[in-house]
This record gives structure tokens, C-alpha cells and sequence, in this order.
């Protein structure tokens, strides 16, 4: 998949500031529930900035890993957003968000077991079938684990894209969180996921708990989450890569000299001998 | 436990406080257990006072924040988040509060202030539909006006009010002084739409607000007229129906006649 480059997650704070500013970033990447509206502010802002930027949608609602039906009008109206942005690829979670018929609004851990795999491979499939496209599938933060996984969290991902054919989108911080919380080698979670599946890398804050962390997005990446992006741009080369931040949202500027640090990153990488 | 089992469960002990997903957890007898399992029970209360909160600014702030909370959490006891989008979660608020046995009549006036606040979440992303202007209607020959027809854009809304809310609202965004308390007063109707990405809204008379009904009925210009005559008079009725549908269509809530869905 053609790299973007390096981009920031599209949010309402800085619409104006993006576009009279008209910074110097490869891509944005819009909520996709914020703009699965019949019209008004969110679009009107959406293809304005579309006009200068690529824009990638991350969902928060397929809820791929929810034993409940699929959400057909869901996935027709993000086959309408999609193509109506020419959105260069559609990402969701792995996860599932909720059942009979509710929504958690949050991204529940799935176990990774092959029921889970069983489970999921048809659904994407489904979904790529109806979008005529692959989808980047996001490995999550999580604070508990399931007794009942068979197998790693990366040894998961691995399988799962290999069967479905689906494409990963790598949150480093979530590598990191999940290292933390649950006690693994992020660097063996970098090296154990197929390189050729992983079109996007994210790069978030977290705030540390007493003795785990919550990957709430409100602050600057850590340094520890730095130091595996390293790992991951080493193994992965240059996938697009962004910046998520959902809370306490700092002026623009402070997101580009983040996002110039990433930058900064995989150049130094790159001129080492 | 299969999947399905395992879910059911999770989501019992998010949504309901249940135990039962403990004995499929890892780590469970921990000392950080319950924290872990925190972020999922609590954080999904907190996510959605969050969302109510934006939709619900001037309620939040009529209530205050610790009473707005209290109040949310009951409602999030009793409704769960059924649509793919948080933005929709509140749709309910309004009722909820007015059918509150502990709020009585401070109940009706907050939950009408609530609905008000939730029409203008309504009108602030209703379909972007082209508004029909003054120069579409001058093709129009004479004979053809008494059988004119016309509609409303979605985002046109009519509120009607029994209480001082709106003069609330305004007060708390700063565009009026703060009347002494949220109350009871004469019943008020307002129109609310959107032109371009801004809302606006404004009182209506009874007549715009008899005319408003017709042209949402399919009425034609011609029963427009008709209705004019019972109030000014057949001399002055379509001079009157023309200046208000003048004024309509200088304020853009009239529609062209075709209506293209956004996400279509």
C-alpha cells in the first residue's frame, strides 16, 4: 500500500488552523463516526480539507469481534463516506464493542483463540467483499486478559491477516501498553507480526495507572513508546505513520513539532551506518 | 465459555455491575485487579457523561457539574447506547427528565430545556439540502403560483416552549441577561435552521407559525393565500403570504426541490 507519510488525527480544534495554516503533513486521518452524519459543520470542514489532503478513516464501531450480526446500514453508510472522500484505505478496531444490540463505545479485548479466528475471518472478508478494498485492522490497549487465549497477542494478528487477507494498522503505543500490562516483550510483539500486513503505524500518549497504564491519547508520546516506534520503523520501513491525540488536544503547532520528532526519527535511522 | 458467553458476560459486568467474567480473567485474585476491570465499568460512564455533556452544555451548567453527573448516571442506568454513533446516546434525556418523580415541574422546565438543546444538535448536522432562492421562483410565470408548492429543508425546526428555556439558553451563551430562574411562562413557538454551517433560530407569530404547518402539509401558495385572507383580508393576503415566503427564502428554509443524501 503507497505510503502517506507522516499525518495527525483530523480533529474539530483545528480545522481552521489547518486550513489557513495549510501545514506541511501527508495525510490526515478522520474519526469515521463524526462524519457518518447526513450533512452540517463535520462534513463542510471534511472536504474542505479533503480538497488539500488525503484522508484516511479509522472507525471505532465495526465491531468486528461482536458475535452479533454485522451492521449493514453501518457499512453502507461507510461505503458512502469513503468513496465520497476517496479515502486511500478504512481501518476499524480489533475488538468487538458490544452485544445484543449495544454499544460499549469502547474497544473490548477479544481472546485469542481459534473460535476468535473462526469467528472473525468471514466477517472481514465480508466487509472487505462489500467495500471492494482491504481493511487495516488496529491491535488495541487492554487492561485485562482472557484465561481462555491459545495463543500471543501478535501470533493473533499474524493468523488473522494471513487468513483473512486483511491489512494491520500498528499502534506502538498500544504495543507498548499492552507490554506493560500484560507482561511480554513489545520488541518480540514488533518482530513477530508480518511485515508486509502493516500499512500504518499510530503513535500515542498513555497515563500511567498505579501499577498499569490506560491509553487515553491526552498526552505527548512517551519515551519508551518512542524507543519502540525505532523497533518498528527498523522492521516495517517507512509505513504512514500519525499522531492520535482525543483529549486534551494542544494548539496544531504542538502536534507538527511531535509529529516533526517521528520525522526526526526515521531519518536519523535511516542515515545510520 | 464460547465467545458469545464471554461477551454476554463482559458486558453484564460493564452495563449491569454483574460478576461472572471474573472466573474467565486472567489475574483476577490480583491486587490491581479491580482497577483494571475499572477502566472498562467506569470508563464506559465516563465516556458517555462525556458525550451528554457536549450535547447538553447549558443543562450541564443550569445543573451543575456534580448534579448533571448524578442525573446522567441514572439516565445511563436506564438507557444503554443502541446506535454506532455516541453523538446519538442522548436522544432520550428529554423524556427522562420530565417523567423524573424527584425533579417535578423543575423536571418539565429542565427537560424542555434539554430538548432544545437536542434540536440544535439535530439542526447542526441535518442534511446539507440546497436552499430554493428568490431567483428560482422569478422563472415562474403568474398563472402557475396559486398551485406552487413547497417544502421545508430538513434542518427547519419548529420549537414550541411553555417555559423560559431558550431565554436560558441565550442567557448562559451570553447573548441576553439571565432570567431569575428557569420557569413556567406563556407558550412561545420558535423556528430553528441552519444556513451554511450556522445555526439560527427566532421567535414565530401564530400566523408564520399556521403557514409553517401548511407548507409542511403540501399546502400550496394559493391555500397559503387563502389562509392569509382569515387574518389581513383578501385585498392583502397574497401580498402578505409573498412577503413571508420573501422572507423565507431570504433566510434559507425552503428547499429546492431535489434533496441528495450526503453519504449516499
Amino acid at each position: 500500500m503507497k505510503t502517506l507519510g507522516f499525518g495527525l488525527g483530523l480533529r474539530p480544534d483545528h480545522y481552521d488552523a489547518i486550513l489557513s495554516e495549510q501545514p506541511s503533513v501527508g495525510f490526515f486521518e478522520a474519526l469515521t463516526e463524526n462524519y457518518l452524519v447526513p450533512g452540517g459543520k463535520a462534513l463542510h470542514y471534511l472536504e474542505r480539507i479533503r480538497a488539500n489532503y488525503p484522508i484516511v478513516l479509522h472507525g471505532v464501531s465495526l465491531s468486528i469481534g461482536s458475535t452479533e450480526p454485522l451492521n449493514h446500514e453501518y457499512l453502507r453508510l461507510l461505503k458512502g463516506l469513503s468513496r465520497r472522500i476517496q479515502a486511500p484505505w478504512i481501518s476499524d478496531h480489533l475488538c468487538w464493542t458490544g452485544t445484543e444490540g449495544v454499544n460499549l463505545h469502547d474497544l473490548m479485548p477479544m481472546p485469542y483463540t481459534e473460535e476468535a479466528l473462526t469467528h472473525l475471518v468471514p466477517r472481514i472478508e465480508e466487509i472487505q467483499e462489500f467495500l471492494g478494498q482491504r481493511i487495516l485492522l488496529e491491535n488495541v490497549s487492554s487492561y485485562v486478559g482472557y484465561r481462555s487465549s491459545e495463543m500471543s497477542e501478535w501470533e493473533f494478528l499474524s493468523e488473522l491477516s494471513r487468513r483473512s487477507d486483511c491489512l494491520l494498522l500498528l499502534d506502538v503505543n498500544n504495543v507498548y501498553v499492552n507490554s506493560v500490562n500484560h507482561q511480554f516483550d513489545p520488541d518480540a510483539f514488533i518482530r513477530g507480526v508480518p511485515r508486509q500486513r502493516v500499512a500504518q503505524i499510530h503513535l500515542a500518549g498513555h497515563e500511567r495507572q498505579d501499577t498499569f497504564i490506560i491509553d487515553t491519547h491526552d498526552a505527548p508520546i512517551a519515551d519508551a513508546v518512542w524507543q519502540l516506534y525505532q523497533s518498528a520503523y527498523k522492521r516495517f520501513g517507512p509505513v504512514s505513520t500519525m499522531i492520535e491525540r482525543d483529549a486534551n488536544i494542544p494548539p496544531l503547532q504542538e502536534l507538527l513539532e511531535e509529529l516533526a520528532l517521528a520525522q526526526t526519527t526515521t531519518m536519523a535511522i535511516e542515515a545510520a551506518p | 465459555m464460547r465467545l458469545r458467553e464471554l461477551q454476554q458476560s463482559f458486558q453484564n459486568r460493564v452495563l449491569r455491575h454483574r460478576r461472572g467474567i471474573e472466573s474467565q480473567l486472567n489475574d483476577a485474585q490480583g491486587e490491581d485487579f479491580e482497577p483494571r476491570l475499572d477502566a472498562y465499568v467506569g470508563g464506559y460512564r465516563t465516556r458517555l457523561i462525556e458525550a451528554l455533556a457536549a450535547t447538553y452544555p447549558v443543562l450541564k451548567f443550569t445543573l451543575g457539574a456534580d448534579e448533571f453527573e448524578q442525573e446522567m448516571r441514572l439516565y445511563i442506568n436506564s438507557s444503554h447506547s443502541r446506535h454506532f454513533s455516541i453523538r446519538y446516546y442522548g436522544a432520550d434525556v428529554a423524556q427522562w427528565m420530565s417523567s423524573s418523580v424527584t425533579l417535578g415541574w423543575e423536571g418539565t422546565a429542565l427537560a424542555e430545556l434539554a430538548r432544545w438543546e437536542w434540536t440544535l444538535a439535530d439542526v447542526f448536522d441535518a442534511p446539507d439540502d440546497d436552499p430554493l432562492t428568490v431567483e428560482d421562483l422569478s422563472e415562474v410565470v403568474p398563472e402557475r403560483w396559486p398551485t406552487l408548492s413547497f417544502s421545508l429543508r430538513a434542518c427547519v425546526h419548529r420549537f414550541d416552549s411553555r417555559t423560559n428555556a431558550v431565554e436560558w439558553w441565550r442567557a448562559a451563551n451570553g447573548l441576553c441577561e439571565k432570567p431569575g430562574a428557569l420557569n413556567k411562562t406563556s407558550p412561545s413557538r420558535w423556528l430553528i435552521w441552519r444556513r451554511g454551517i450556522t445555526t439560527l433560530f427566532r421567535s414565530l407569530d401564530s400566523i408564520e407559525t399556521e403557514l409553517l404547518a401548511e407548507v409542511r402539509r403540501g399546502a400550496t401558495f394559493g391555500a397559503m393565500c387563502e389562509r392569509m385572507t382569515r387574518s389581513v383580508g383578501e385585498d392583502q393576503s397574497a401580498l402578505r403570504a409573498a412577503s413571508i415566503l420573501r422572507g423565507w427564502l431570504a433566510e434559507e428554509i425552503i428547499r429546492e426541490p431535489s434533496l441528495p443524501s450526503a453519504n449516499e
